[in-house]
């Protein structure tokens, strides 16, 4: 457990609020997550992310060989629609876990978790999408060194965690 | 499924499924294997003759002749095994332990394998054996009736379907607990215990339900029968359901031995309702302590009835109220905690040294509504932080969040029902 550093004094609302902020110190204060466990996190999110994904692409498969097997007008829309399905599926599966949860399920799973480097909340939406889909990118973009960044960080942040000011913190239990 | 590969249930070491069930129906399928070893050869032959009436130049064809059909009927392997044109039960049943290559019993042995041994934990073998063989046959006669095939001549064997009846029979015993997957990591994170229940929606409902809707058309995705898989994997629901029923097992017990333990239990006509169900939920999680469903019991009933207990008797239930159950039941924990503290019970100091400190600010969170009951919540934080005293990193933490609770306290509760500790 490293150094504890009392936060900030921020507005105080209600007693929910009061026991957020302790959350959030308290994930600020853990240490951070090592690369094995985040890599073992990544792969698990991976394969449940090829089990939705392989799902619905048979669906579309099996869908576009009916209509054109009818030879009705949906032929064309099909693929689009499973395309937006599929968009839909991953941007809840990356984006609005680790908005709403504070992590994607592995992440979850493994005591995880994707907090603003700063402040310990749970990232905003906007810097969700530029950690998990722009940052992600670019980090598999630049021969996947991106994702070994924690290797070279004594805070063990990743590309696109420096790209979204996140940082991924593995949850203490005593 | 391949991916991600249930490893066993989750229970303790001493309920752990044995490897000899699994071992036996592996030799089985083995020995039944060799024994048809040469049919399978003489019907590869047979079929390769036989070349030119399926394929016309480049292209597969797709519809015989009358002559042609009479030709297929004849194939060695429609002897033994059961097509549209020729099936009855004796050659269903002998269906599921014929593989037509090697690749494919190796396969199914590895299913067959891991389906017998973790239904070891819940069934015994004999019953194994039974929803191997009554689902495995289902599967093989619906996926010879629907399938669309060449030729009603077309041979369907294998003991996959037998193997995914295994599976729908696991998810009836393990549904609402979880169960340990396994997945291709190099370390200790290879492995990963998840609810049997979600698992159950992404892998069976989203995989193996499109893939057999595929199979009723014409044009197949893959050689694979998943029609076969699925009436299977029915079955072995259907059969484990009905076998519940008979032996007229409660859901909230996870494996046979508990079962067993609860049916042979001394009843007593007078009893008293509040002790006797607590010991003997404490005897069951004594044998199982993953067993959740029964820890949500003693919950329950500690909340209703904690008044009319002693210290003594709520202790014990301590040892099974660990973090993992916190995080899952959050709402139930909190209840407990509200109960034990409104009625000023002894909650021990050596369970809250155990508790991490994020568990505990997720009950808290709980103990905050109502308004009036708020003072136990301030209560509980200084009990916890009365157990972390030689931690001078999380004592900070504690004071810093006491004294933000101090001030948000309406006025009345607060820091005077802290006054009181109920620890020891």
């Amino acid at each position: 457990m490293g150094i504890y550093i009392r936060g900030k004094p921020r507005p105080r609302r209600s007693i929910s609020d009061a026991l957020d902020e302790a959350e959030e110190d308290h994930f600020l204060d853990c240490e951070g997550a090592d690369l094995v466990t985040r890599l073992a996190a990544l792969l698990l999110d991976l394969i449940f992310l090829f089990l939705i994904h392989s799902a619905i692409q048979r669906t579309s498969l099996i869908a576009t060989s009916y209509f054109s097997t009818t030879g009705t007008f949906l032929v064309g829309f099909a693929e689009p629609f499973f395309l937006t399905i599929e968009s839909i599926g991953i941007y809840f599966y990356c984006v609005w876990t680790v908005v709403r949860l504070g992590g994607s399920p592995a992440k979850l799973l493994f005591h995880l978790r994707v907090i603003d480097a700063q402040t310990g909340q749970r990232l905003s939406l906007r810097r969700a999408v530029v950690r998990e889909l722009i940052g992600k990118y670019f980090t598999c973009g630049i021969f996947i060194v991106g994702f070994l960044w924690p290797l070279l960080r004594s805070d063990r942040r990743a590309l696109h965690d420096l790209v979204a000011g996140s940082v991924v913190k593995k949850i203490v239990e005593s | 499924m391949v991916l991600l590969v249930p490893v066993q249930p989750e229970v303790p070491k001493t309920l752990e499924p044995s490897f000899w069930p699994g071992l036996v129906l592996v030799l089985l399928l083995s020995v039944f294997f060799l024994e048809a070893h040469d049919t399978i050869v003489n019907d590869s032959n047979y079929i390769e003759s036989l070349n030119f009436l399926i394929v016309d130049g480049k292209n597969v064809r797709t519809q015989l002749t009358e002559e042609e059909h009479r030709y297929l009927e004849h194939r060695p392997l429609n002897k033994i095994a059961p097509c549209k044109g020729s099936w009855n039960i004796p050659k269903l049943i002998f269906a599921n332990f014929v593989h037509g290559s090697f690749a494919h019993l190796a396969l199914n042995l590895v299913g067959a394998f891991a389906g017998a041994r973790i239904l070891s934990t819940f069934i015994p073998f004999l019953c194994t054996l039974s929803i191997f063989l009554i689902g495995g046959s289902l599967g093989l006669l619906v996926s010879i009736l629907f399938s669309s095939d060449l030729s009603p001549y077309v041979p369907h064997v294998g003991s996959s379907g037998g193997v995914f009846s295994m599976l729908g029979a696991y998810y009836v015993y393990n549904f609402s607990y979880r169960t340990r997957y396994f997945f291709w990591f190099p370390s200790r994170h290879g492995m990963i215990n998840l609810k049997t229940a979600s698992f159950f929606f992404l892998d069976v409902i989203l995989m193996e339900l499109i893939l057999s809707a595929a199979q009723l058309f014409p044009m197949r995705i893959d050689g694979v029968d998943h029609l076969a898989h699925v009436t299977g994997f029915l079955s072995g629901i259907c059969v484990a359901l009905f076998l519940r029923s008979v032996q007229r097992w409660p859901c909230f017990l996870q494996s046979r031995i508990e079962f067993v333990y609860w049916s042979k239990m001394d009843r007593p006509r007078n009893f008293d309702p509040v002790r006797l169900p607590l010991l003997m939920w404490l005897r069951l999680l004594d044998i199982n302590p993953y067993n959740d469903r029964i820890k949500l019991k003693v919950c329950q009933l500690i909340t209703r009835h904690g008044k009319n207990l002693e210290n003594a008797e709520i202790e014990p239930i301590f040892r099974f109220l660990n973090p993992t159950f916190l995080n899952l039941h959050q709402g139930a924990s909190a209840e407990l905690m509200r109960t034990l503290l409104m009625e000023r019970k002894i909650i021990p100091l050596s369970w809250y040294s155990r508790i991490p400190y994020d568990s505990v600010i997720r009950i808290a969170k709980f103990l905050a509504q109502p308004v009036e009951h708020q003072s136990l919540l301030y209560q509980f934080i200084l009990d916890y932080r009365r157990a972390h005293e030689g931690s001078r990193n999380l004592d900070r933490k504690l004071e810093f969040l006491m004294h933000k609770l101090d001030g948000l306290m309406v006025k009345g509760g607060g820091a005077q029902g802290g006054k009181t500790g109920n620890v020891i």
